[in-house]
C-alpha cells in the first residue's frame, strides 16, 4: 500500500486553526495545569499535599460561600429567565419605538461592573438616590428612609440578585426577542389553524423553536452567575456575603501568604462550574446536536 | 352591530395602552439608575452633601452675599434646591480665598471681581435702608427671643408630663399640662412663621444675589487630578484594549474563516472551547500567569494583560467571524478564482472587503470586553493599573466621595455603551443566531 500523500489542500484548515490551538495551549492550558498543580503544594516548602483543600473544606465560610453562590445562581437565573421570557412574549411585535427600546435594553449589559457598582452603591446607601427618589415622589417620608444595606444575609443577597437582574434581564429579553422574531409566522398560524389555543401554541411551537436562543443565553448566564463576586464586593465589601469567587480574591488580594489556598479555591470553582455546565448541556441536549 | 364594533375598538385601545405602559415601565426601570449616576456625576460637593437629591440636574449656582457682623467681612450663601433657601457657605474678607473655596465646593467659578462688585452693592444697599433694616432686625430679635422661651417651656412641660403620666390621682394636672403644651406648640409655630417672614422681608435690603454657570465636568477633571494614576491608566487601558483586538482578531479571525469554509476534525471541540475557557475562573488563570508573564518580562505591562485577555476574546471572535464569513457566499470567491485570482487573492479582494463591517463589530466587541475587565487586571497589575482598577480602588478605598466615584463610573461606561449601541445588530446575531 502506498502511504497516504500529504495534501496541502487538506492541511489548510489545520494551518488556519493552528495559531488558536497553540495560543490556548500556551496561555490557557499551561496556566490551568500550573494552577491545579500548585494547589496541591504547601504554601511553604516542597512536596505534594492535600492541606490546602482540607483547610478549605473545614472552613465554615466555605460552606457559607457555597450556599450563597447556590442561592444566587438558582434564584437569579430563574428570575431573569422567567421575567425576560415573559417580557419578550409580551413585547413580541413591531411597534413604534421598538428599535429605541432595544438600544436602551442593551445598555445595562454594556456597562462595566465597576460602573454598575458605582450606580447601585450610590443608590442603595441610606442617603442615596433611591431613597431620594422615593421621598421626592412622596412614596416614603423623610424619616422613613429604607436601610437597604443593613439587612440580614438573605435580604442582602436578594439585593444583589435584583441588581444582577437589572443588568441581565433586558439583555436576555433582547436575545429571546431576536429568537422569537426569527420564528416564521406561518408555523404559529398553523398551530392556531389546527385548533391549538394560545398555551398549546406556546408550548408546542414557540418554545421548541426558541430552544437554540434559550440554550445559548442560559448556559452563558449560568457559567457567569456561578462566578459572581465583583458586584458583591463593590456594594458590600469583602466577607460580608461570602461567595466562592469572592473568597478566591479575598485570599489572593487581601491576605498575605494565602496564594495556594486561593488557587485551590479557584480549582474548586472551576470544577463546580464544569459539572454544572456539562450537566446542563447533557440535559438540554446540546451535545447531541454537536454530534450531527 | 355598531355596538359590537365599538366595543372591540375600545378593547383594542385599552390593550394598546396597557402595552405601551408596560414598555414605558421597562424603559423607566432601565434608564432611572443610569440617569441618577450621570446626574450625581454632575453634582458639586455641596449638592452631593445636600439631601434628598433633587430630581433634576442643576446647570447654575445661585449665590447671595450679605455683610457679616464683623466689620469688612461678608457671608456668602448658596441656594439649595432641596431646602428651598440659601445656606451659608463661608464668611470672610479675602475675596480670592472665598472664590477658591466656592469653586472647590460648588463647582462654580465665581470671579473675584464679581464678589467685590456684589460686596460694594450690598454695602450701598445696607446704608440706604439702614432704618428699615434696624426696625426689622429688632422685630426679628424679639421673635427669636419668643421662640427660645417657648422652646424652654415645651421641654419643661414635657418633663413634668412624664412624671404625672398614667397616675390616676394626677389626672387633672396631666390634662392641664397637655392643654398648656398644645398652646406652646401653637406659639412656637407662630414664632417660626414670623421669623421666616421677617427673614424674607429683610433679604432684599441686606443681600445681593447673583447666578453663575456651573462647570458641569468639574468632577471629571477632579477625578483625573485626585487619583493621579487615572490619566495614565486610561491610556494604558486603551493600549491594552487595542492590543487585545489585534491579537484576538488575527488569531481568532483565521480560525473563524476555517470554521466557515472547511470541515475538519475537532471542529466541535474548538467550537465549545469558548465555553470551556469560561468555565475556569479568569482570576484563577491570572494567578499563575503572574509567574509566566514575569518569566517573559511582560508582567505589569499592557502587552502581558492583553495576552491574558485574548484567551477569552479569541473564542468569541471565532464565533462572530465564523458567522460573518458564513454570510458571504463562497461562490463569490470561486468566481474571482475563475477570473484569475489566487485563493488568497480572492480572499483579500473579495471576501475581506465584504466582511469588513462585521469584523469591525467583532473588534469593538473585543475592545469592550478588554476595556471593562477588572478582576484579572487587579491580579496582573502592580504599579501600572488599568482604568477599571483605578475606579475600583477609588470605590473600595474612598467611600463618601459619591460624585467623584460617579464621574469615574460614567467615564468608564461611556466608550463601552457607545460601542455596544454601534454594534447591537451583530451582538444579537452572535447570541441568538438571528438577525433583528
Amino acid at each position: 500500500m502506498q502511504p497516504k500523500r500529504f495534501s496541502w489542500k487538506k492541511a489548510v484548515p489545520y494551518i488556519l486553526i493552528a495559531p488558536t490551538v497553540i495560543y490556548y495551549i500556551v496561555f490557557w492550558i499551561r496556566p490551568v495545569l500550573t494552577s491545579v498543580f500548585l494547589s496541591f503544594t504547601p504554601e511553604e516548602g516542597t512536596g505534594l499535599t492535600l492541606g490546602n483543600y482540607s483547610k478549605i473544606f473545614s472552613d465554615p465560610v466555605f460552606w457559607q460561600a457555597c450556599l450563597n453562590t447556590g442561592i444566587f445562581v438558582i434564584f437569579s437565573v430563574t428570575l431573569e429567565f422567567v421575567v425576560a421570557l415573559g417580557l419578550a412574549l409580551l413585547i413580541n411585535k413591531k411597534f413604534k419605538g421598538s428599535s429605541l427600546l432595544l438600544a436602551i435594553a442593551l445598555i445595562p449589559m454594556a456597562l462595566p461592573q465597576v460602573a454598575v457598582g458605582a450606580m447601585w452603591s450610590s443608590g442603595f446607601s441610606t442617603y442615596g438616590w433611591l431613597n431620594s427618589l422615593l421621598i421626592q415622589i412622596g412614596a416614603i417620608s423623610e424619616n422613613g428612609k429604607i436601610l437597604f444595606l443593613a439587612g440580614n444575609d438573605i435580604s442582602s443577597l436578594l439585593l444583589i440578585i435584583l441588581i444582577d437582574a437589572w443588568q441581565v434581564i433586558p439583555f436576555m429579553m433582547t436575545i429571546l426577542l431576536a429568537g422569537l422574531q426569527g420564528i416564521p409566522k406561518e408555523s404559529i398560524e398553523a398551530g392556531y389553524v389546527f385548533g391549538g389555543n394560545k398555551l398549546t401554541v406556546l408550548r408546542k411551537i414557540t418554545m421548541p423553536m426558541l430552544k437554540p436562543s434559550i440554550q445559548t443565553a442560559l448556559i452563558m448566564r449560568i457559567i457567569s452567575a456561578i462566578q459572581v463576586w465583583l458586584i458583591i464586593v463593590l456594594i458590600f465589601g469583602f466577607r460580608r456575603i461570602p461567595v466562592l469567587l469572592e473568597e478566591v480574591v479575598f485570599f489572593q488580594d487581601q491576605m498575605q501568604n494565602e496564594y495556594k489556598l486561593a488557587l485551590a479555591y479557584s480549582v474548586i470553582v472551576a470544577i463546580v462550574v464544569s459539572i454544572v455546565a456539562v450537566f446542563y448541556l447533557k440535559v438540554s441536549g446540546a451535545f447531541d446536536k454537536e454530534e450531527e | 352591530m355598531m355596538d359590537d364594533l365599538r366595543k372591540r375598538n375600545v378593547k383594542k385601545g385599552i390593550n394598546k395602552t396597557i402595552f405601551y405602559i408596560l414598555i414605558l415601565f421597562v424603559a423607566f426601570i432601565i434608564v432611572t439608575p443610569i440617569y441618577f449616576l450621570v446626574s450625581i456625576s454632575f453634582m458639586s460637593d455641596q449638592e452631593a452633601y445636600d439631601w434628598p437629591f433633587p430630581l433634576g440636574i442643576d446647570f447654575f449656582g445661585n449665590f447671595s452675599v450679605q455683610p457679616a457682623e464683623e466689620e469688612g467681612e461678608y457671608i456668602v450663601s448658596f441656594y439649595s434646591n432641596t431646602q428651598g433657601k440659601y445656606t451659608t457657605l463661608i464668611q470672610g474678607k479675602k475675596f480670592d480665598e472665598i472664590s477658591d473655596f466656592l469653586k472647590d465646593k460648588t463647582n462654580c467659578d465665581v470671579p473675584v471681581e464679581k464678589l467685590r462688585e456684589a460686596a460694594e452693592n450690598v454695602d450701598r444697599l445696607v446704608s440706604q435702608n439702614s432704618d428699615k433694616i434696624s426696625v426689622l432686625t429688632a422685630e426679628l430679635a424679639s421673635s427669636n427671643k419668643t421662640l427660645l422661651k417657648v422652646n424652654q417651656d415645651i421641654v419643661k412641660a414635657k418633663r413634668q408630663l412624664k412624671l404625672v403620666e398614667g397616675k390616676e390621682s394626677m389626672k387633672s394636672i396631666e390634662e392641664g399640662l397637655i392643654a398648656n403644651l398644645a398652646q406652646y406648640e401653637k406659639t412656637k409655630t407662630e414664632a417660626e412663621t414670623e421669623i421666616e417672614r421677617l427673614e424674607k422681608e429683610i433679604e432684599p435690603y441686606n443681600s445681593v444675589r447673583f447666578r453663575v454657570t456651573k462647570d458641569m465636568f468639574a468632577n471629571y477633571v477632579t477625578f483625573f487630578k485626585v487619583t493621579r494614576d487615572a490619566l495614565p491608566a486610561l491610556f494604558r487601558s486603551i493600549q491594552v484594549a487595542l492590543l487585545t483586538v489585534l491579537i484576538s482578531l488575527t488569531i481568532g479571525g483565521t480560525a473563524g474563516y476555517a470554521f466557515a469554509r472547511y470541515r475538519f476534525k475537532g471542529k466541535n471541540m474548538l467550537k465549545l472551547s469558548t465555553l470551556f475557557v469560561r468555565m475556569f475562573p479568569g482570576i484563577a488563570i491570572a494567578m499563575p500567569m503572574v509567574i509566566i508573564l514575569a518569566e517573559m518580562g511582560f508582567y505589569d505591562q499592557p502587552l502581558g494583560l492583553s495576552l491574558v485577555y485574548s484567551v477569552g476574546q479569541i473564542g468569541l471572535t471565532i464565533w462572530i467571524t465564523a458567522s460573518i464569513f458564513m454570510g458571504i457566499p463562497v461562490e463569490l470567491e470561486e468566481a474571482a478564482q475563475v477570473f484569475g485570482r489566487s485563493k488568497f487573492g480572492a480572499f483579500i479582494y473579495v471576501t475581506l472587503p465584504l466582511a469588513l463591517p462585521g469584523l469591525a463589530a467583532s473588534a469593538m466587541y473585543a475592545f469592550i470586553g478588554s476595556w471593562a475587565e477588572t478582576a484579572q487586571a487587579i491580579v496582573l497589575t502592580q504599579f501600572n493599573p488599568t482604568f477599571p482598577v483605578v475606579v475600583y480602588q477609588t470605590m473600595v478605598g474612598a467611600k463618601g466621595m459619591v460624585n467623584l466615584i460617579a464621574a469615574g463610573g460614567v467615564a468608564m461606561a461611556l466608550p463601552a455603551v457607545t460601542f455596544t449601541i454601534l454594534i447591537r445588530r451583530y451582538m444579537l446575531q452572535m447570541w441568538g443566531g438571528v438577525k433583528v
